[in-house]
């Protein structure tokens, strides 16, 4: 049985946004006997002073809230290179800014940390409508932490569902059928969506080159879909 | 780490912030939070864009227009940035069906 923590701080509409991410994931896995959710901590309890507690016991942390290149949490810390040792052999998903950059490869090179998957620059979220994205990012945790699954399949199904939204609401946006108010928000999901494909990065230890660039044979499928070589 | 896209060229931004100001000013919510960066930075609302994208076309240089800036950068790097700006355009000619256009 995989256990999981789950961390979000829920400071502002950002982050509050992203803890509904949390909570339906929290719900999902509860439901599944392949998973037990050890923690699920929100709000202000949510700091690099209770990380340890929190974590403890954990096969895996996700985190959904800001971050820097060298750290998970904004203005209030949560995680640094500094906690290596607490994460070590835990799978991080670091819902995040950023924090793919630096903090990722540090945790994982320098920890040994299980794998890191966030996004390695600016992670825009769509706040109007918080499922949207939400599904794509519960699918790509749940894939990571799934036992016979693997961290590079996490990532194929975090950038698949970001170039999935993006064809499907440029192509609502263009319907003549939808109403005003629905190919403004098809517009805006598309606009948030392409960044997002291109900045997920999956972090292991036995990655070669940088995580999450293309590599050789890397290429869209007829139906728009890419295909990881 | 991904490729940034390339940025936005100066002589075009003034025509992109023109027709980010139109579709905000036609969109059904203009000062709800639309896009959200876990940075810590404030969420931009369809107002706040075209305000940042006015400031870029200005020259001013901020955190909050960079952000703008990357957004855009990418849309048009997806599309081009011809077609993002008709994109915005063609939005702000719809109407609320069964409704009127109220600015």
């Amino acid at each position: 049985m995989t256990a999981v923590a789950l961390l979000s701080p829920e400071g502002d509409k950002t982050e509050q946004v992203m803890g509904q991410w949390s909570a339906s994931l929290a719900s999902i896995l509860s439901g599944d006997p392949r998973y037990t959710v050890l923690s699920d901590a929100r709000g202000a309890v949510v700091c690099q002073a209770n990380l340890a507690q929190q974590v403890n016991g954990a096969d895996a942390v996700l985190y959904f809230g800001h971050g820097k290149p060298d750290h998970l949490g904004n203005p209030v810390q949560v995680m640094t290179a500094q906690d290596g040792p607490t994460v070590a052999h835990l799978a991080i998903g670091g819902m995040a800014c950023h924090a793919g950059a630096r903090l990722g490869h540090d945790l994982v090179n320098q920890s040994s940390a299980r794998g890191f998957l966030g996004f390695d620059d600016q992670f825009c979220v769509y706040l109007a409508n918080p499922s949207v994205f939400g599904s794509v990012i519960t699918a790509a945790l749940r894939e990571l932490l799934d036992p016979a699954s693997t961290g590079d399949a996490a990532l194929k199904v975090l950038k698949d569902g970001f170039h999935h939204l993006r064809f499907h609401y440029q192509a609502v946006e263009r319907d003549p059928t939808a109403t005003q108010r629905q190919r403004y928000a098809a517009h805006e999901i598309w606009m948030a969506s392409y960044p997002n494909e291109l900045t997920a990065v999956w972090i292991a230890p036995s990655a070669g080159g940088t995580p999450g660039q293309a590599v050789a044979g890397d290429h869209e499928d007829d139906s728009g879909l890419m295909v990881y070589a | 780490m991904a490729e940034p896209p390339p940025a936005l060229p100066p002589a075009a931004l003034p025509a992109l912030a023109a027709a980010i100001r139109v579709w905000s000013d036609n969109h059904p919510d203009p000062d709800a939070p639309v896009f959200g960066f876990p940075d810590g930075s404030v969420p931009l609302t369809p107002r706040g864009l075209a305000e940042r994208m006015s400031m870029a076309a200005a020259g001013h240089t901020h955190p909050e227009v960079d952000r703008v800036l990357w957004l855009y950068s990418h849309a048009a790097a997806a599309v081009g940035i011809d077609e993002l700006i008709g994109r915005l355009l063609a939005l702000s000619q719809l109407r609320p069906r069964g409704g009127f256009l109220v600015r």
